[in-house]
């Protein structure tokens, strides 16, 4: 590679904090990058950085970071597409899309993860359950593969290689552009009511019945409480508040002057964890006290419904420098009572304080290795602790007996046995991987590590 | 009127016209790939709403057409009342001895393309008595030493170039300033383990495009060269000569 796009030895780590290694980088900022490319180099795609497993670094990979290639390309409000480059940010096509009264229906809760890193594992939201995974919303992109060039892919276009990219975990090529389909702002508000749930078994009915009437539904449990109050908490249920009106321009819609950044790094930045043993069970009973005190309806601005992660982002940083562990797993609704059961038997064993405890609804087809399914997925985080660690090595034990699909792009020591006896297209996707690129030429750590 | 942008694909120069853009202004990008500059004019046309032209150009000291075939493009000078010229080019074997041939693309690059640009327009500019011309030197220039050879004399002469200018347009409404760029965030610096902080080519730019009003003459950018440049230059041979940077 010519000096034009010279190499860094940069230290990366997973926003959870497990992986941390040096690897070479580049930062291309020119087209050119393209026709420059080597067919005996190994590399991968990097976009914030953001994920919270080693998905755009290794140990013998060269990381190319698009953060240059940040261009919106085309726009036209009538088909409603807007075609971008990969490295684009969401809060920067947020700000773009909504002044003209579009938006972005299916799209994680941190304005900084840029539309590649969205692509890559095929991220969802919180309203999956009617928008899909963020597939649903591609039109089209253009890939580049140092053995094939540019190549166009879209729903139509090149099908196989589409559906292996988007949920490919950055392991087909680089993004060079993506073609989004767009939808209109119902209303630059959201009303959102809350409702107690005491019981946690009555969770996918209440998601399913909140799911019917709303646009977002999560949940919000304590792992932490004891005995019949185990799991209880509460659903938020989002809906736009169409009677409000909407007209674009709009100041409602406005996001802050400036998105809040956020980095791996930055995350770890406290060397001592506040979150631990004393203070987690007491955080979530203040939370769960604090929310049952509170208007059960109130109104959000569209910003906030979006990106919900971007003013609570000091909880990550609670963890410290030792970060973190999230499980997110989909459970089949018929075997969410055993789930629970089981896990809270297992905590009640050997206690582990759990931070959050979220579900939302699922609907869909799985395949490959794209994380979604019909269920309802359901997050855990605790302190990355050796305890931590077997009890996450337990929640394995239970997909596998369950029939649950634990999140790849979530979990960084999830192995390759687990993925391959959870995911019924695990095969599969290793076949048409290497069908497409013998070579294998895109490489991470988590590929490496799941033996993709 | 519109603002040139010379060397717009990247660094200080895409920053220069998304800072531009972003206050309403009219652009002539040039760059040498047709690719980097469809991207960013259709960016900077939908989300500025600006009007945004462009035109690819190969600066070749052995092709000297390249300014007529520019100058067909961009029309005549009258449409424009800003250049801004952050070009340059330099190489890792510019350590003395360097082939004739790229000695002088080196040269060709880093100033007679800033000087003919100029040359070009400075006519109009004077006549209409307003205008401003922006060029971008290096503190690489502050003295010669054992590498960025040609690169550094080259820059050394934009300086000196538009030092000239400055007096020749004292006491008029056109604006001259050369910068001086430290550290920036580009692909040059990119990996580098540097003795002071980059600065991103937002910042620069703000700085630039913040500096209108501010009178012809040489600048750093950021201003804490400034002293470091005088304190390298005041340094006396028998303790430079020994320095390795």
């Amino acid at each position: 590679m010519p000096s034009a796009f010279p190499e860094a030895k940069t230290s990366y780590t997973s926003f959870d904090g497990h992986t941390r290694l040096f690897s070479r980088s580049r930062r291309p900022d020119r087209y050119r990058y393209w026709d420059l490319a080597d067919l005996d180099e190994v590399t991968i795609p990097r976009g914030a950085g953001l994920s919270y497993v080693a998905a755009s670094f290794s140990a013998r990979s060269v990381t190319v970071d698009h953060g240059r290639f940040n261009r919106i390309l085309a726009f036209d409000g009538k088909t409603r597409q807007v075609e971008v480059e990969a490295g684009i940010s969401l809060g920067d096509l947020y700000d773009f899309l909504s002044p003209r009264g579009f938006y972005l229906s299916a799209q994680p809760g941190h304005p900084a993860i840029t539309v590649g890193g969205c692509c890559a594992p095929d991220v969802h939201g919180k309203n999956q359950f009617r928008e899909g995974t963020f597939i649903r919303q591609v039109e089209g992109a253009r890939l580049f593969h140092p053995a094939h060039g540019i190549i166009e892919i879209g729903p139509r276009r090149s099908p196989e290689l589409f559906r292996l990219t988007f949920g490919g975990y950055g392991l087909t090529g680089n993004l060079v552009s993506v073609t989004l389909g767009v939808k209109e702002i119902p209303s630059p508000i959201m009303s959102v009511r809350t409702l107690y749930l005491d019981d946690i078994h009555q969770l996918p009915a209440q998601l399913g019945e909140s799911a019917a009437r709303s646009d977002l539904v999560y949940s919000w449990h304590s792992f932490t409480a004891k005995g019949r109050s185990f799991g209880r908490g509460f659903i938020k249920e989002g809906r736009f508040d169409v009677a409000s009106g909407y007209s674009a321009p709009s100041k409602a819609v406005a996001g802050p002057a400036t998105h809040r950044p956020l980095s791996s790094e930055s995350r770890g930045s406290w060397r001592v964890p506040l979150l631990g043993s004393v203070t987690i069970p007491l955080c979530n009973r203040l939370y769960d006290l604090g929310s049952r005190a509170a208007r059960r309806e109130g109104r959000m601005g569209l910003y906030e419904f979006l990106f919900p992660v971007h003013e609570k982002q000091f909880y990550f940083k609670l963890f410290g420098r030792r970060g973190f562990w999230e499980y997110q797993v989909l459970i089949p609704a018929h075997r969410f009572d055993e789930w629970v059961d089981r896990v809270r038997v297992r905590l009640s064993r050997k206690p582990i304080p759990v931070t959050l405890a979220s579900g939302k609804l699922f609907a869909g087809e799985g395949e490959l290795l794209r994380f979604t399914g019909n269920g309802i997925c359901f997050a855990l985080d605790f302190p990355r602790t050796p305890e931590g660690r077997e009890f996450a090595e337990y929640l394995d034990r239970l997909s596998i007996q369950l029939g649950c699909l634990p999140n790849l792009i979530k979990d960084s020591r999830l192995s390759a046995r687990v993925v391959a006896e959870t995911y019924p297209g695990y095969e599969r996707f290793r076949r048409e991987l290497r069908e497409f690129d013998p070579r294998r030429l895109y490489r991470s750590e988590l590929s490496d590590r799941l033996e993709l | 009127m519109k603002a040139l942008v010379v060397g717009a694909s990247s660094g200080v120069g895409r920053a220069l016209a998304e800072g531009l853009a972003a206050e309403g202004k009219d652009l002539f990008l040039v760059a040498s790939d047709p690719r980097d500059l469809a991207a960013l004019a259709a960016h900077l046309r939908l989300k500025f709403g600006v009007r945004v032209d462009t035109a690819a150009c190969h600066i070749r000291w052995d092709d000297a057409g390249w300014l007529s075939a520019l100058s067909e493009r961009m029309g005549e000078p009258e449409g424009f009342d800003a250049l801004f010229l952050p070009i340059g080019s330099s190489r890792e074997d510019d350590t003395g001895g360097m082939a004739e041939g790229a000695m002088r693309q080196l040269v060709e690059v880093n100033f007679f393309s800033v000087a003919s640009l100029v040359s070009y327009f400075l006519p109009t500019f004077t006549r209409r008595g307003t205008g401003r011309i922006v060029a971008f030197g290096s503190v690489a220039a502050a003295r010669g030493r054992s590498a960025n050879v040609v690169y550094a004399a080259s820059k050394r002469a934009l300086t000196s170039y538009f030092e000239s200018l400055s007096h020749l347009m004292a006491g008029t409404a056109v604006n001259i300033q050369c910068y001086q760029l430290g550290y920036v965030d580009t692909q040059q610096s990119y990996g580098k383990r540097l003795l002071f902080p980059k600065i991103t080519p937002r910042r620069a730019v703000e700085i630039v495009l913040g500096g209108s009003r501010r009178g012809s003459g040489v600048r750093y950018l950021p201003g804490f060269w400034r002293p470091i440049v005088w304190l390298v230059r005041s340094l006396p041979w028998a303790i430079y000569k020994g320095l390795r940077f």
